[in-house]
């Protein structure tokens, strides 16, 4: 009751404000006037009386202030006057405000989105799987070849084993296998390639989705050699090539060039247990989808499919893995029996498991975090970095800005202002700064959050979820609040003294030192800044020796001409006539320097066919990779993609029908011919009883990835005019004349206008991949690094203006005196240099230590590079010594008389 | 009394009961208050305008007095309060609870060795 009585006198108070307070002026008034006329009658003088009595009162605008404190309404009045007066005060000087409210939207915003994708890429469930806890995907761990090696683990394993499972394990309440392909959709120009998936029966009801629109394959559709040709949508798809419209069911969509029927649609960002987004669903039975019957599902031994499981309500992982295992070896015993290999294989199998890996936390298929989520990890890191430098850059400027208005707050406090009042005031102001701030961090951290998912992590599926996801919200409404409590210590810090000894002390100009706490401030950001640019790098530093080590062959100057004919209704004569039409045609157009047919796009596919046996030798040396592997190429092969011939010479064209000439990589040179030339040696390939020649020698190149330290048995055939099987187009072109491929396209297209989809690509594309994590990692670092050492600057600037303005009146002195110009500058930069050495080396020291762990992110550099460490050390000494140099000079070439006159 | 922050929460609660009393004997403006506590107690008690304002102000809000303008024997317009039927209750209570605690206070104050 009192409280709501209390409430309404409030609003009238408000609402008559002008009154009330008249009347509070009126009512004060008169008590000073009742005491003066008191003391007059008690015998003082006039005079004496007006002093007495206001010295007794007090100030009457305090008093004022104490009863105005009573209401509430007062409260919410002052509010309103220090929000305006704290607006006042930050348009008054709106470098200072614009660069506080940017450094927390940057600071506040990168760490937000960094945390929001990394959150959605290691911590979330994928969306739409009914109670993911209980998924899980199966990985096969072989024990390892060498004593001390890494077992072996992979996500991948055969159609029969997964079968297997379906029927006979009993811990399992649904298993479901799964592949993925990129495919090409449409023909002609509408031609795109999509992300696809292809699926098993049960696939759905394993993860418990439903879909969105349509239905979902049945099991009966699925079969790899007995489904039906059907397709289910995935939500983005849909939206971008339908539209969203649900006349999409019932449609068709050509896929490798077979019809297939549009049944349905996915849920919004469903992406099964993977992280990459998919555009199509389809059955596995798409998967070999050319017409004839597939075989692939048959064979016990290959590595064609993932399999996703969920267990029963009442079985612990543990249990559900030891059954599997115990299914897993006697189905191995058998497979490879049948194939007849080596006892040590056998042995290593005998001791192999199952291992059930979590569908959350972007686990590969080695169990191991993918490169995309260790990355990321290593992101967020880099953005509380910022955030920390963004946090003591803000701290500092209002640090600094606190430090100028000592005399104004000094002078307040002498005038009976309340600390409390003040206090309530300054952080008022410094709400409203981190108010402007947040909110403009919560649009940079939605801006920057699209960006870094579409530009850095393109393959992975993003919702935009940002906004709405309340752990993000919360995240930022906290460090919001951080930032605003930190930088309104800031002030509060300063008004610890007395007012009144703060103007006695003379210090209304300030001293010429900066107060420790901005230093350290400083100095915490300057090594912060060294850290993340030594990040940066030797990110780049990797990025430039992946991009540039020799791996064999020509990455950049060679196009891959890749077209897909399965589907297409083609006999292989015609394939392969059109094969030869196109490198004749091509060859000739100005700017190709060579061109040439292959089997195998290096770098894209590899394949194995014959073995290789020498006369009157029975066994050969192997190597842990298997091989040989073979490549089918024509005349000039080495010569268009690159590849140096160490010995011998290319095929000729007259070769291309024979079958008695070879040309082998130099490991198969040196294992099986070691100490000699292998050129005219005779082998024999496959059961063949006649020679094959060796004509050739070609050095090593890689097979798949950049990084490859396996050496590899790889020899090459001519490929025959008549050869059936798929091939490519190779071609070289003069540096620079990356537009070639459009004439190319045109070229190609001229021969055949209904052409499937035509992929061209440069040699080097395929690594891409690869070196995104060093991309990233440079991309991030640097861009981070920039930013903190921007920051860094206008708080290094803004003190080192302030400081030295400060002594104006020390350096009119000393010029007064007869110092030199040169003096006054060399004092100043001094001191300023000792601070930057003592950032510099921290931020050495911290990134010394802090590099030892990304070493094995790192490729040819090693994590203490002399040159990167020297070369930030000296740009940010470089940096600090401009920031010092510039305030020095302006001021020593001021008229010293002028300077001292001056107050 | 001072004005000192500190005191000012520990004593406001006993200020508003001996505005409370003073006023329940005759209605009076701001100074007079003053006066008349000053007087009473003999001189103890020395209120001055910095508590006695916010304190008059509270128990206004509260409805346990009103102010209206007069003019006073010199001519001047002042403020005076007198106590609201709410408040005189709030002050038969007040003293009451006040009466019970001096005599506790009084007891253990005056209890021996033994007692204690």
């Amino acid at each position: 009751m009192a409280l709501l009585r209390r409430l309404l006198e409030g609003v009238r108070a408000a609402l008559q404000n002008r009154r009330v307070e008249q009347e509070l002026d009126d009512e004060v008034r008169e008590y000073l006037d009742t005491a003066i006329e008191q003391k007059v009658s008690a015998g003082m003088t006039r005079a004496e009386a007006v002093r007495a009595a206001r010295v007794e009162m007090g100030s009457l605008e305090a008093v004022k202030d104490r009863v105005r404190d009573v209401g509430w309404e007062s409260r919410v009045e002052a509010l309103g006057r220090d929000l305006r007066y704290g607006l006042r005060m930050l348009r008054r000087s709106p470098g200072v405000s614009a660069v506080a409210v940017v450094t927390i939207a940057t600071g506040v915003g990168a760490a937000t989105s960094r945390f929001s994708v990394m959150r959605s890429l290691l911590l979330a469930p994928p969306p739409h799987v009914v109670e993911p806890g209980r998924v899980f995907r199966l990985h096969q761990m072989f024990p390892a070849e060498q004593v001390d090696g890494e077992p072996d683990v992979g996500a991948q394993t055969s159609y029969p084993f997964y079968e297997l499972i379906a029927t006979r394990a009993k811990s399992l309440d649904g298993v479901a296998a799964y592949t993925d392909a990129e495919l090409a959709v449409g023909t002609g120009s509408a031609a795109c390639l999509t992300r696809s998936a292809m699926v098993s029966a049960d696939f759905w009801r394993t993860l418990g989705v439903r879909p969105a629109l349509g239905r979902f394959i049945q099991n009966g559709e699925a079969h790899p050699a007995r489904g039906s040709r059907v397709v289910v949508l995935g939500h983005a798809f849909w939206r971008g090539r339908f539209g969203g419209s649900a006349d999409a069911i019932g449609q068709t969509l050509t896929i490798k060039g077979q019809p297939y029927e549009v049944i349905g649609v996915a849920p919004r960002g469903f992406r099964g247990v993977e992280l990459a987004d998919v555009d199509l669903w389809l059955p596995l039975f798409a998967s070999d989808d050319a017409g004839a019957a597939a075989t692939w599902h048959t064979y016990p031994t290959s590595f064609d499919v993932t399999v996703v499981a969920r267990l029963k309500p009442d079985v612990t992982r543990e249990q559900a893995a030891a059954e599997l295992t115990s299914l897993q070896r006697p189905f191995l015993e058998e497979a490879y029996a049948t194939f007849g290999v080596s006892s040590s294989l056998v042995e290593r199998n005998r001791r192999a498991r199952v291992v059930l890996g979590s569908v959350t936390g972007g686990l590969g298929g080695d169990l191991r975090p993918i490169p995309e989520a260790r990355v990321s990890m290593w992101l967020v890191g880099v953005a509380f970095v910022l955030f920390a430098i963004a946090g003591c850059n803000v701290a500092g400027l209002l640090l600094l800005r606190a430090v100028q208005r000592r005399r104004e707050i000094a002078v307040r406090l002498a005038l009976g202002a309340s600390r409390r009042r003040l206090a309530r005031q300054l952080l008022t102001e410094s709400s409203i700064l981190a108010l402007l701030g947040g909110s403009a961090a919560l649009v940079t951290a939605v801006w920057a959050g699209a960006w870094l998912q579409r530009t850095l992590l393109p393959t992975m599926a993003w919702e935009p979820t940002t906004l709405s996801d309340p752990s993000v919200i919360t995240v930022a409404a906290l460090l919001m609040l951080g930032a605003a409590f930190v930088s309104g210590m800031a002030p509060l810090y300063y008004m610890r003294a007395d007012g009144a000894s703060v103007l006695r002390a003379g210090l209304l100009r300030g001293s010429g030192k900066q107060p420790p706490l901005l230093s350290a401030l400083l100095a915490v950001q300057g090594a912060l800044s060294v850290v993340l640019l030594v990040g940066a790098g030797l990110f780049m530093r990797s990025m430039h020796n992946a991009q540039t080590v020799d791996i064999g062959l020509d990455r950049d100057n060679v196009l891959a001409v890749q077209i897909d004919f399965s589907g297409s209704g083609r006999t292989s004569a015609a394939v392969a006539a059109f094969f030869e039409q196109a490198l004749e045609r091509v060859a000739a157009l100005p700017g190709v320097t060579r061109a040439s047919l292959a089997m195998d796009v290096p770098l894209r596919r590899v394949h194995m066919d014959y073995a290789i046996r020498l006369p009157g030798r029975d066994t050969l040396p192997t190597l842990p990779t298997g091989g040989p592997y073979v490549n089918e190429v024509t005349p000039g092969f080495f010569a268009t993609v690159g590849m140096r011939l160490q010995e011998g010479r290319e095929f000729l064209d007259q070769e291309r029908n024979q079958s008695g000439v070879a040309i082998v990589n130099e490991t198969i040179a040196r294992l099986y011919w070691p100490g000699r030339s292998p050129l005219g040696e005779c082998v024999y390939l496959g059961r063949q009883k006649t020679c094959t020649t060796v004509v050739g020698v070609v050095a090593d190149a890689r097979r798949f990835r950049i990084i490859e330290e396996e050496r590899y048995l790889y020899y090459y055939r001519p490929l025959a005019t008549g050869e059936t099987g798929p091939r490519a187009l190779l071609v070289r072109v003069a540096p620079g004349s990356k537009r070639l491929e459009a004439t190319l396209r045109r070229t190609i297209v001229d021969l055949d206008p209904n052409l499937p989809l035509i992929r061209i690509e440069t040699l080097g594309e395929a690594l891409d991949p690869q070196i995104w994590p060093w991309r990233l990692g440079a991309s991030v670092f640097t861009a981070f690094g920039a930013l903190s050492v921007i920051l860094a600057l206008i708080g290094l600037w803004s003190s080192v203006a302030y400081a030295v303005s400060q002594r104006t009146q020390e350096f009119a002195i000393r010029m007064a005196l007869g110092a030199q110009r040169a003096s006054l500058i060399s004092l100043v930069l001094k001191g300023g240099m000792r601070d930057a050495l003592v950032a510099v080396t921290g931020g050495v020291v911290l990134a010394l230590l802090g590099s030892r762990y990304m070493t094995d992110l790192l490729y040819g550099v090693s994590p203490s590079d002399p040159i990167v460490f020297t070369a930030v050390a000296a740009g940010i000494l470089t940096v600090a010594t401009l920031a010092n140099l510039l305030p020095a000079w302006r001021v020593s070439g001021i008229d010293p008389a002028a300077a001292l006159r001056a107050d | 009394m001072s004005a000192d922050d500190t005191q000012r929460d520990l004593v406001q609660g006993t200020l508003h009961m001996l505005i409370l009393k003073t006023l329940a004997l005759e209605p009076m403006h701001g100074y007079g208050i003053g006066i008349r506590l000053e007087q009473v107690s003999k001189g103890v008690f020395r209120v001055n305008a910095g508590s006695l304002f916010p304190a008059l102000r509270r128990l206004e809000r509260d409805g346990l007095i009103a102010g209206e303008w007069r003019i006073t024997e010199n001519g001047r317009r002042a403020k005076y309060y007198k106590v609201s039927a709410s408040g005189r209750a709030r002050l038969r209570r007040e003293a009451r609870d006040w009466e019970v605690q001096t005599a506790a206070i009084s007891r253990i104050l005056q209890a021996s060795r033994g007692e204690l």
